[in-house]
């Protein structure tokens, strides 16, 4: 076995990943070869202050700040779309009953406008960012990846 | 420890699903810190990843009725979210530095962050300075090994995930993990050496 296959038994070591059968062989090299036992010893490190991140944990101030900023976007969509709506009613139905005025409806009755409106706006509702679907969420991934 | 703070994730999002915003408060304070860190690894700027807190939080917020518990647990659903858009963030930033011509330095250089005083090693200051010191110089040298290998690393090191773990949240075999991780170390070791 050659030492980069060595060495990627020490990762996986690292990580708790090796397997018990694996352990012996690269013990018995690493008592012999100065370059894996660097290699060891030098990702060790790395990982120990990697881990240190931990401790140093982001501004308490942030879980808050995404929490306020939540409790105003469902803030948001009860106050603003629905008065929102209702308020586009009346505008319709003062165009509605001008188009009845002259005779002509395009072939719609004044409850059918009404009604199309109606629907439309609840699925604005239902719906409120068409872009921000799981699909989108699972977009990217992979795509980086030829680079590498 | 607050009541709903004992909950498994999978009952707070019950709960919040039922409108209970008190419990996705919760699942907000659980998981900023760890989405935090992937960000800022990925993207090597705080404020950028204080973004990406936002946004992945968002999404997880008005998705949280298409989260199903049989087909991942919420912490891959959610370290997966935050990694694109930590991505889609990276993409942004580089976009906007070509913009402005050159390599700019985009990372902040204050100190931010702030130590946890329950951990043991709190109590030693010189430990902790020197701590930092190679963190922050560490950092250096993440900025120039590939998203991949540094996520691979991060999910790893910081959070304690099995190889398993992160390949469903990269998406990616378990031994494009292993291969993944090691191939980090060792360009890691490579720059350090510089
Ligand atoms: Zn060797």
């Amino acid at each position: 076995m050659k030492c980069e296959d060595f060495q990627k038994r020490i990762s996986k070591l690292i990580d708790k990943e090796l397997s018990a059968d694996s352990m012996d062989a690269l013990h018995r090299h690493l008592l012999s070869c100065a370059d894996c036992s660097e290699f060891y010893e030098r990702s060790k490190d790395i990982n120990h202050v990697l881990n240190s991140a931990i401790l140093m944990a982001p501004n308490t101030a942030l879980a808050q700040r995404v929490k306020e900023k939540i409790a105003n976007k469902t803030k948001g969509s009860m106050t603003e779309s629905r008065p929102m709506f209702w308020r586009s009613v009346p505008v319709y139905a003062l165009v509605a009953l001008l188009a009845v005025g002259v005779g002509n409806l395009a072939g719609k009755t004044l409850v059918h406008s009404l009604l199309y409106q109606n629907s439309e706006s609840a699925l604005e509702l239902m719906i409120p960012n068409g872009t921000e679907y799981l699909s989108d969420i699972f977009v990217d991934i992979g795509q980086e990846g030829q680079a590498q | 420890m607050s009541r709903l703070a004992t909950l498994s994730d999978e009952q707070l999002i019950e709960e919040a699903l039922k409108g209970s915003e008190a419990h996705f408060d919760v699942l907000v304070e659980r998981y900023t810190p760890q989405i935090y860190r992937l960000a800022r690894g990925i993207t090597n700027s705080h404020s950028e990843a204080e973004d990406v807190v936002q946004e992945t939080f968002l999404k997880i917020f008005k998705n949280l009725n298409k989260f199903s518990s049989d087909k991942a647990n919420f912490k891959t659903w959610a370290l997966t979210i935050a990694r694109n858009q930590s991505i889609n963030t990276l993409a942004s930033i580089k976009r906007k530095a070509l913009q402005f011509f050159g390599d700019r330095e985009d990372d902040d250089p204050e100190p931010d962050f702030s130590f946890n005083p329950m951990s043991s090693e709190a109590q030693d200051a010189e430990t902790l300075m020197s701590l930092k010191q190679r963190f922050y110089q560490l950092e250096g040298a993440l900025k120039k090994i590939p998203e991949r290998q540094k996520t691979a690393l991060i999910l790893k090191t910081q959070e304690n995930m099995s190889y398993e773990e992160i390949a469903n949240v990269m998406s990616v075999s378990v031994s494009s993990v292993e291969s993944l991780i090691f191939r980090g170390r060792k360009k890691l070791i490579e720059l350090l050496e510089k």
